[in-house]
């Protein structure tokens, strides 16, 4: 092993092959663009594919045909490009089939993409938002296994941040074999031969007189399958400081590392603020937020958006506590989601103005 | 309601011997974000964690060129864009407005005096100013875009915030082979740098440095 100084979506990349990804797909734009070269660079030596495709459409259809066919596969873009994607998102989750999507997003306007998906059906994915290149080799791997157990799309969110900070990670030149092909995907196998097999949206048998699929128990099958993964998922959440917070942070992703330098600098000077950083978005962690905000004076959504996670800490919250968005913020000339007002500056002044502000309430 | 709480960033917590932020301001051209790497680079062969986030403007010369740089013992959890830091490296001072509020009691500014205007200075008394005449004397080696490397000699003579191996290695390596015949320079101007001074400001305990 070598410690290597690599752009933050190159650790990226370097996590999708350790977790035996062979098959990438995807189309250039900023902050995905380095991700994809990664792969276009790395890949073939592993014996695996990466291609350019011409559009994100064609590159999620790439991805769940190679996982169809056995292949650890992924696709990624910015929130832009998983626009067009989500029929093909939907239409794996129906099929049974597992990949990774990454949405290197342009700051957090993406949220409600990720987690609700714009994709036709009763379909969700998980979604997991890691920070740090520990945390982002540990759940880029998390997020295969889940895809493999599942049997449907996982999408793991970064941002501009991620994707252009450097940090040291630790490689090797040969990364692990990949997994083998389920049983279930297809081998190439002919129809009547006894030993096909299918994979569609619509079904994966055919009716006995041979004149179609029974979507309606197909539907079934799905909905009582997403019913057991959003049960079997545990949802998770750093806690930082919550025990006696009177103010607690809710942040995701570099938003939360922000909260953090900010919670432990306002501790340090006595102050009672603590910080809940969701690492699934799907399943939310409703009940560590609940927990967290049980008597805090206010809870606070720090979000690089004009608010949307609100939403989900107010459904955990369910009323017990206000609730306040600090969202909203200007991005800069580049549009790529850098915004000049999220500093660690502007977050103390905004949590010392909310502790002035609840300090005569009773707790 | 209270009064506003008086707050401070120089109370962090992560003003910790395990840990040094460096702040790199000047504009595009003079090699900001090419020191900051050389440093990052030379950390990580030194064994120890690195966390470098730049900032650019969309132009070849003249724009504001920032980078936030965290070296440390552990593994870091730091926001991209830094509220505080031990040390800066100021090149120029078009853009150092943001930076010398975010340095610390007692930290460190290493100030290019040849272009630097005089006015722009920490608004800290407590921070200790090294006046370096980098332009000027990168310009009498020959290479006057070789300024930042005199200050980046100077930093690592001050404090060994990496060693001086693996900052003279990193600073080879970091150029593209098109750009080999700038090694020689290139060395000349970090020695020059790095006979300013002995270690007058150690950033980690002696043991380990």
């Amino acid at each position: 092993m070598t410690t290597r100084l690599v752009e933050g979506s190159e650790a990226v990349a370097d996590a999708m092959m350790r977790a035996g990804c062979r098959f990438f797909a995807g189309y250039p734009m900023t902050p995905f663009t380095e991700v994809l070269e990664h792969m276009a660079a790395g890949l073939p030596e592993l014996g695996g594919v990466c291609v350019n495709a011409e559009s994100e459409l064609e590159a999620v259809g790439m991805v769940w045909g190679a996982a169809a066919a056995g292949a650890r596969a992924a696709t990624g873009s910015t929130g832009q490009g998983l626009s067009l994607m989500q029929e093909s998102i939907s239409e794996a989750s129906m099929a049974g089939v597992g990949f990774v999507v990454l949405n290197m997003a342009r700051g957090q306007g993406d949220y409600y993409q990720a987690t609700r998906g714009g994709g036709h059906g009763d379909y969700r994915t998980p979604v997991l938002a890691p920070t740090g290149p520990a945390e982002v080799a540990e759940l880029i791997a998390e997020a295969f296994d889940l895809a493999d157990r599942w049997r449907n799309p996982v999408v793991v969110v970064g941002d501009y941040y991620m994707a252009h900070t450097w940090v040291d990670i630790e490689s090797s030149a040969d990364a692990p074999a990949p997994r083998p092909a389920p049983g279930w995907t297809l081998d190439g196998s002919s129809g009547g031969s006894g030993a096909a097999k299918l994979v569609s949206p619509l079904g994966t048998t055919k009716q006995r007189d041979g004149v179609g699929y029974d979507l309606a128990a197909h539907y079934d099958r799905c909905a009582r399958r997403r019913i057991e993964m959003t049960a079997g998922i545990t949802p998770r959440a750093e806690q930082v400081r919550t025990d006696d917070a009177q103010v607690v942070i809710v942040a995701y992703g570099t938003m939360a590392l922000y909260a953090d330098a900010v919670v432990n600098d306002l501790r340090a000077a006595g102050h009672k603020v603590g910080l809940v950083r969701p690492i699934t978005l799907w399943p939310f962690p409703e009940e560590q937020v609940r927990a967290a905000a049980e008597g805090a004076d206010v809870v606070a959504v720090y979000e690089n958006n004009a608010g949307q996670m609100i939403d989900d800490v107010r459904l955990s919250v369910l009323g017990a506590v206000p609730v306040v968005g600090l969202n909203g913020f200007s991005t800069d000339s580049s549009a790529f989601g850098i915004s000049p007002d999220v500093t660690v500056e502007n977050l103390t002044g905004s949590i010392l103005q909310l502790l002035d502000e609840h300090s005569g309430d009773p707790t | 309601m209270v009064p506003r709480t008086v707050f401070s960033l120089a109370g962090s917590m992560y003003h910790s011997p395990m840990r040094r932020e460096i702040l790199f301001t000047g504009i595009g051209g003079q090699g900001v974000q090419l020191a900051a790497r050389t440093l990052a680079e030379a950390a990580v062969a030194d064994g120890r964690r690195v966390q470098l986030f730049a900032s650019y403007g969309g132009m070849m010369r003249g724009g504001n060129s920032d980078s936030f740089l965290t070296i440390a013992e552990d593994p870091i959890k730091s926001p991209p864009v830094l509220g505080s830091a031990w040390a800066a490296v100021v090149m120029h001072h078009e853009h150092a407005g943001d930076i010398w509020p975010k340095l610390r009691e007692g930290g460190l500014a290493l100030v290019n005096s040849s272009v630097v205007d005089p006015a722009s200075r920490p608004t800290d008394a407590s921070v200790e100013v090294i006046e370096i005449p980098a332009l000027d004397l990168a310009t009498e080696l020959g290479s006057p875009i070789a300024a930042q490397l005199v200050v980046l000699g100077a930093l690592v003579a001050h404090t060994g915030v990496v060693s001086a191996d693996s900052l003279v290695a990193s600073a080879a390596a970091a150029l593209p082979s098109y750009r080999a015949d700038a090694v020689a320079v290139n060395r000349r101007a970090l020695d020059a740098g790095m006979a300013m001074s002995g270690l007058t400001h150690p950033a980690w305990e002696l043991a380990t440095a």
